[in-house]
């Protein structure tokens, strides 16, 4: 019997055919024009051809900006900020920005298209990723508007004002989302420059804008080339600068903004490790490292462009990750089932095969998936390298393209080692079945994001951005909103600043400074100006104290440790190199009982680093004197390069067991320091000078520790939060310490400043290298020596001695630095050390106020805290679809 | 005594081994003996890497996405047809239901004589006999449930007593159910003779193992189960009975299909799927070839390596078949009830 069989099914051959969105959906225009003040405008630069990577055809011409069309740009931005945008109500915001967030989302299949277009990236990706994820930025931040109150930031946390914002061309419309939502949202006007070839998505964007009628000038677009970005970014009219690009741009920003003062959001790059153990679910690892590196063509700053693999497994998870890859289909963006879209540049072409062959030429083994590769476009096949060492530059370098380096390991330490041994800190991927390992692993590695069994995940609810190189700042959740609001809780009070009560005249420097606009300026003249009245036996003048004291006023900013200690408490030491003569105490009867009728012995003071008392590699010394005749109590170890080499050594050598330790535990540390400080309280008194000042100042301190001591295990509570992602993932983020902080103690209030300064930072976790006040040391150096014999562990405080101007220099510019506090630095100092803490992107952290005798707000602590925000799928407990597919 | 089977692919795939093979050269090494005794399986089905839930169902959702359109589209929809085990499981199964099943098995669309025939019919032991009769000579496969479908719930002597009525009838398929009880119990060894011995009893039958999905639970208890079955000599590895909901959802399909390419990577062999309960669509069934292709691979595009068990998917196809080929939607009265 025949059988009936007609056609034969396609079998083995079948494969899908062209399924191209089309282009008209993206109602391209011939010319684009920016968008500022209300009006699409004409930039006076030269117009541009944006130009479709998939086929080197240009797609539109935009006209671009010149400085002075940035000068329009933040005026108009000025202005809406003034007249209108600060003045609506919160509610009102957050209507305007629902309104933009549906925008976006009625016009989300035309917005995929121009993001596909202009960009490169697969139309499945921006269609199912990039704009909706637009859109939920808004919507979520929309939310956000009139509930500020709420974010832990204070009552009314104040906007910045007008903010200049420079993104990067792999996400156009969802950065633009993720800059210009939480701006408005707090209050802040923007002026927003996309990147250079891919302004297209975000001038539709000023469409959607427009339709929504908000007021003119609240978003402003410029387009042009890195020179109008630099433009932006320093123009004086802007109170904050947020920027999303490369490291190096990064870089250059932090150090020409060193000393303004402006709040600077950085992301950056990175050099992400997935890291896959031998228990992970082997075929979703696999799926994690495919979307960890190929997700938008590996144009993603958190790429987890590194696979750290255990070596039992290296074997069978590049056999199924090359299979796996082969079935990636590159080509024609616009094609639905295209999973690699196109090199968004020539230049990002060019960048990715210089790269890649510096991959041949030291080693690595390359291998190429099979797909086709089209003629024309900028494309760049799926790449692997095998036989990665740690010291290659395909292991270090930012490749920003579909290029994996593999990497092995034996052992989680050696994992945690290798993930973290590189200046960036974005992101990093662990894939284990194993939950105590993941939790393990995501405490240890230093990134901003860690993705537990997933990777590129990301949601308006949960915090985005670096560790170390990678920039500062955060996108997303609450603390995101932090870069948008004056969060700065530190800076005093409307009220009258607390004073000395004992002198008469105390409040009247205060009374007569009416030009100190800067609150916090106003205050510390009052203090400084109140204290030369009183110490009335000071070889000073009150003249030369009330002039100090007004060039201050009149600078609006923070004088320096010279200048501070003129005008201040009366000097207690010689610096002998200057040759100055030795000033007198007040004398106390403390010191005159323990001083007259013998000769004192000299005592020299030595640096404090590691648990242990060094002298100062250079040798050298100098003399700091006190007691009530002035006579030289004391010689002080004056520091040098090497010991701020030996202190920083010292402090990364602690940070790993003190920020490891129990926060019950760094509380108990620090409340047997307040205890001992409390045993020694009258010979801090008289250290200081035996004043009823000098009593407060010794019991604030005291008071701080205890204060700090009881925030250890508070920290995660109030700054961490459970994030309320879309989709089946426990999100959470948690503040971990920053590092090795470097402060500058200031020079005003010896012991209070110096406990102030040190015990934010080392409540959480940081171990810190704090230079004392130059001039008045004996405080901070005794203060070692109740260190050393409390409970505190070698290292976590190294104190130095010596010129601040001489040592600082030494530790912003050391790489293993994490962040500064240059609360101590007088103004010139500040910006040089900013400038330098750029060269590896240092937080740095300046306290508004020194004021000290307040109860401290949470900045201090908030300056030396990284967000980390993990992540972990949720589930496996039916079959029926918990995520909902 | 017809022993009716689907139509070989053009090139030889080797035969699958039998129960036996775990004493067999052919299985390298390191699966040769971890069926020897319940405590080595257990260790082997505890080895297997686990499923992260989120990350197949992301997977599958992805490959979800993929666009079948026109002749693509076309191409699947003949193929889905050809890999239907065209089912009727009723207790109210008739002589006569079953001859118009097998009817509608060899001429899906008698207006589209090019339409393919399905793969199999699939129907309860004694029903067998009647398929035999109308089916001889077509290619269409007779395929029948035994060992107590859908629960199992008898002694051995009674399933295999079952197993032999159907293919002493002439069913060239045997649809098999494990004893979920004793898998979740953890009673592997149990499990793995239960189907050695069956698969003795097809002779030269080929054996589907219904893992019944839906009472596993857990991605990680497919994986478990899907070894145990391919350890044990099944041709295939069925998802459901398609009497306990969720049946063949396309993660649990994924999970399936990531064993049998496992199975091949380390074996050199090719055994089957079948997706069976809850496919109803055109969709849901190009989404299953979709992730065919891209899990297990091209060569599984084959009513040898794949199977939809379904009952109204047919009717389905054939009406998107028309929507291709005609250009306009079709309704449910221009195909045949059954």
């Amino acid at each position: 019997m025949t059988s009936p069989r007609r056609t034969a099914p396609a079998g083995p051959d079948w494969d899908y055919a062209p399924a191209p969105e089309s282009a008209a959906t993206g109602r391209l225009r011939d010319r684009y024009q920016m968008y500022v003040g209300g009006h699409f405008v004409d930039g006076r630069g030269d117009d541009v051809k944006s130009v479709n990577p998939a086929t080197e055809e240009a797609l539109a011409t935009v006209s671009t900006a010149t400085a002075a069309d940035v000068d329009t740009a933040v005026a108009a931005a000025r202005a809406a900020y003034e007249g209108v945008w600060s003045r609506i109500s919160a509610a009102e915001r957050g209507k305007y920005l629902y309104r933009i967030a549906r925008g976006i989302a009625e016009r989300s299949r035309e917005l995929a298209v121009v993001e596909t277009l202009d960009n490169g990236k697969p139309i499945k990706e921006s269609r199912d990723v990039d704009i909706p994820t637009a859109a939920a930025h808004f919507f979520y931040h929309a939310g956000w508007a009139d509930k500020l109150e709420h974010a832990g930031y204070g009552a009314a946390p104040a906007p910045l004002g007008v903010a200049g914002q420079v993104i990067a061309w792999n996400f156009p419309l969802l950065i633009a989302a993720w800059k210009i939502a939480p701006a408005l949202a707090a209050g802040n006007t923007v002026v927003i420059k996309p990147g250079e070839t891919t302004p297209l998505s975000i001038l539709v964007l000023a469409e959607i804008i427009a339709d929504a009628d908000l007021p003119a000038g609240v978003v402003n677009i410029i387009t042009g080339a890195g020179d109008i970005g630099a433009a932006l970014v320093n123009h004086p009219g802007i109170d904050k600068v947020a920027f999303t690009g490369s490291t190096d741009v990064g870089r250059q920003i932090q150090a020409s903004l060193a000393g303004t003062g402006r709040k600077i959001t950085l992301e950056l790059g990175g050099k992400a490790a997935n890291i896959v153990f031998d228990d992970a679910p082997i075929d979703q690892a696999v799926e994690g490292i495919v979307n960890g590196i190929f997700f938008n063509q590996g144009h993603v700053c958190c790429a987890g462009s590194r696979l750290l693999v255990q070596e039992s497994v290296a074997d069978e998870v590049n056999e199924k990750l090359r299979a796996r890859i082969a079935t990636l289909r590159m080509g024609d963006p616009m094609d639905k089932n295209t999973d690699i879209g196109a090199i968004n540049s020539a230049t990002q072409l060019a960048t990715i095969r210089a790269l890649t062959d510096t991959g041949d030429a030291e080693g690595a083994v390359r291998w190429t998936s099979p797909c086709q590769v089209p003629d024309r476009g900028f494309f760049f096949p799926p790449t692997v390298f095998t036989g990665v060492s740690q010291s290659m530059r395909i292991a270090r370098d930012e490749i920003f393209g579909p290029v994996l380096s593999v990497l092995t390991f034996r052992t989680p330490d050696e994992a945690i080692a290798k993930a973290n041994n590189t200046p960036y800190g974005l992101s990093a991927g662990v894939w284990t079945e194993k939950g105590s390992r993941i939790l393990g692993m995501a405490s240890a590695l230093r990134a901003g994001v860690v993705w537990a069994n997933t990777f590129n995940r990301f949601d308006p609810a949960a915090a985005f951005g670096g560790y170390k190189e990678s920039g500062f700042g955060r996108e997303g959740g609450r603390s995101g909103l932090s870069a948008y609001l004056n969060t700065d809780d530190d800076a005093p009070s409307a009220g009258p600043p607390q004073t000395t009560p004992t002198s008469p005249a105390a409040t009247q420097p205060a009374a007569t400074q009416p030009a100190a606009t800067h609150p916090a300026a106003a205050h510390l003249v009052a203090v400084d100006g109140t204290s030369a009245l009183a110490a009335g036996a000071d070889a000073l003048s009150d003249a030369q104290a009330l002039s100090d004291a007004q060039a201050l006023s009149d600078a609006q900013t923070f004088t320096d440790a010279t200048a501070f200690i003129d005008a201040g408490h009366t000097a207690e030491f010689l610096p002998a190199e200057t040759g100055q003569p030795v000033r007198a105490l007040p004398q106390t009867p403390a010191q005159s009982a323990a001083e007259h009728g013998r000769l004192a012995v000299t005592k020299t003071y030595k640096l404090y680093i590691g648990g242990a008392f060094p002298r100062s590699e250079s040798g050298r010394t100098y003399q700091a004197s006190g007691g009530p005749d002035g006579s030289i109590l004391a010689n002080v170890a004056k520091g040098s390069r090497k010991d701020a080499r030996d202190a920083v050594g010292a402090a990364r050598k602690a940070f790993k067991g003190w920020s490891a330790a129990t926060a019950y535990n760094r509380g108990q540390v620090i409340y047997r320091i307040a205890e001992m400080l409390e045993g020694r309280r009258a010979q801090f008194v008289d250290l200081l000078g035996g004043r009823a000042d000098d009593a407060r100042a010794v019991d604030a301190s005291i008071d701080r520790l205890v204060h700090y001591a009881g925030w250890t295990d508070k920290l995660a509570s109030v700054f961490g939060s459970a994030n309320p992602v879309s989709g089946p993932f426990f999100s959470f983020s948690t503040p971990e310490p920053t590092g090795v902080v470097a402060a500058i103690a200031p020079q005003r209030d010896p012991l209070l400043g110096l406990v102030s300064a040190l015990a934010p930072i080392i409540t959480s976790g940081n171990t810190v290298v704090v230079i004392a006040a130059q001039h008045r040391p004996l405080a901070a150096v005794t203060l070692a020596e109740v260190l050393a014999t409390s409970d505190l562990p070698a290292g976590v405080v190294n104190i130095l001695t010596g010129d601040p101007a001489e040592i600082a220099p030494h530790l912003a510019l050391h790489a293993d630095v994490n962040a500064l506090d240059l609360t101590g630095a007088g103004a010139d100092l500040r910006t040089d050390l900013e400038r330098a803490a750029a060269g590896t992107l240092k937080r740095v952290h300046t306290s508004v106020s020194q004021d000290f005798t307040r109860t401290p707000g949470t900045a201090r602590m908030r300056a030396f805290l990284e967000i980390k925000s993990v992540w972990h799928p949720t589930g496996d407990v039916s079959l029926a679809g918990g995520a909902g597919y | 005594m017809s022993t009716a089977t689907p139509p070989r692919p053009a090139a030889p795939v080797p035969f699958p081994d039998s129960g036996q093979a775990a004493a067999e050269p052919a299985l390298p090494a390191h699966l040769r003996d971890v069926a020897a005794d319940e405590t080595s399986l257990r260790r082997f089905l505890h080895s297997l890497p686990g499923v992260d839930p989120v990350g197949v169902e992301q997977r599958s959702a992805a490959l979800a996405t993929r666009s079948i359109k026109k002749a693509s589209k076309l191409a699947a929809i003949d193929l889905a047809i050809s890999m239907v085990d065209l089912t009727t499981l009723e207790g109210s199964d008739t002589p006569g239901k079953i001859r118009t099943l097998a009817a509608k098995a060899r001429r899906p669309d008698p207006d589209s004589p090019d339409t393919p025939h399905v793969a199999a019919v699939c129907i309860y032991p004694d029903m067998v006999p009647v398929a035999v009769s109308t089916l001889a000579g077509s290619g269409v496969g007779i395929a029948s449930v035994a060992t107590a479908f859908p629960t199992g719930r008898t002694s051995l002597a009674v399933r295999l007593a079952d197993t032999a009525v159907a293919v002493d009838a002439g069913a060239g398929e045997i649809d098999m159910v494990i004893d979920r009880g004793a898998f979740l119990a953890g009673r592997y060894g149990k499990v793995f003779e239960d189907i050695v011995t069956v698969k003795q009893a097809c002779g030269g039958a080929r054996l589907k193992v219904i893992l019944e999905t839906g009472e596993l639970a857990t991605y990680d208890n497919v994986r478990r189960a899907s070894w145990l079955a391919l350890l044990a000599g099944g041709d295939f590895i069925k998802t459901s009975t398609g009497k306990i909901s969720p049946a063949a959802t396309l993660p649990v399909t994924a999970v399936m299909l990531q064993a049998v390419r496992d199975w091949h990577d380390q074996t050199g062999k090719r055994r089957g799927v079948k997706a069976a309960g809850g496919i109803r669509t055109t969709k849901d069934a190009i989404r299953h070839l979709v992730a065919v292709r891209e899990i297990a691979g091209p060569q599984w595009l084959d009513p040898f390596l794949f199977r939809f068990g379904a009952s109204s998917l047919l009717n389905d196809l054939l009406m998107q078949r028309r929507t291709q080929l005609q250009g306009h939607y079709s309704g449910p009265d221009y195909v045949t009830v059954d």
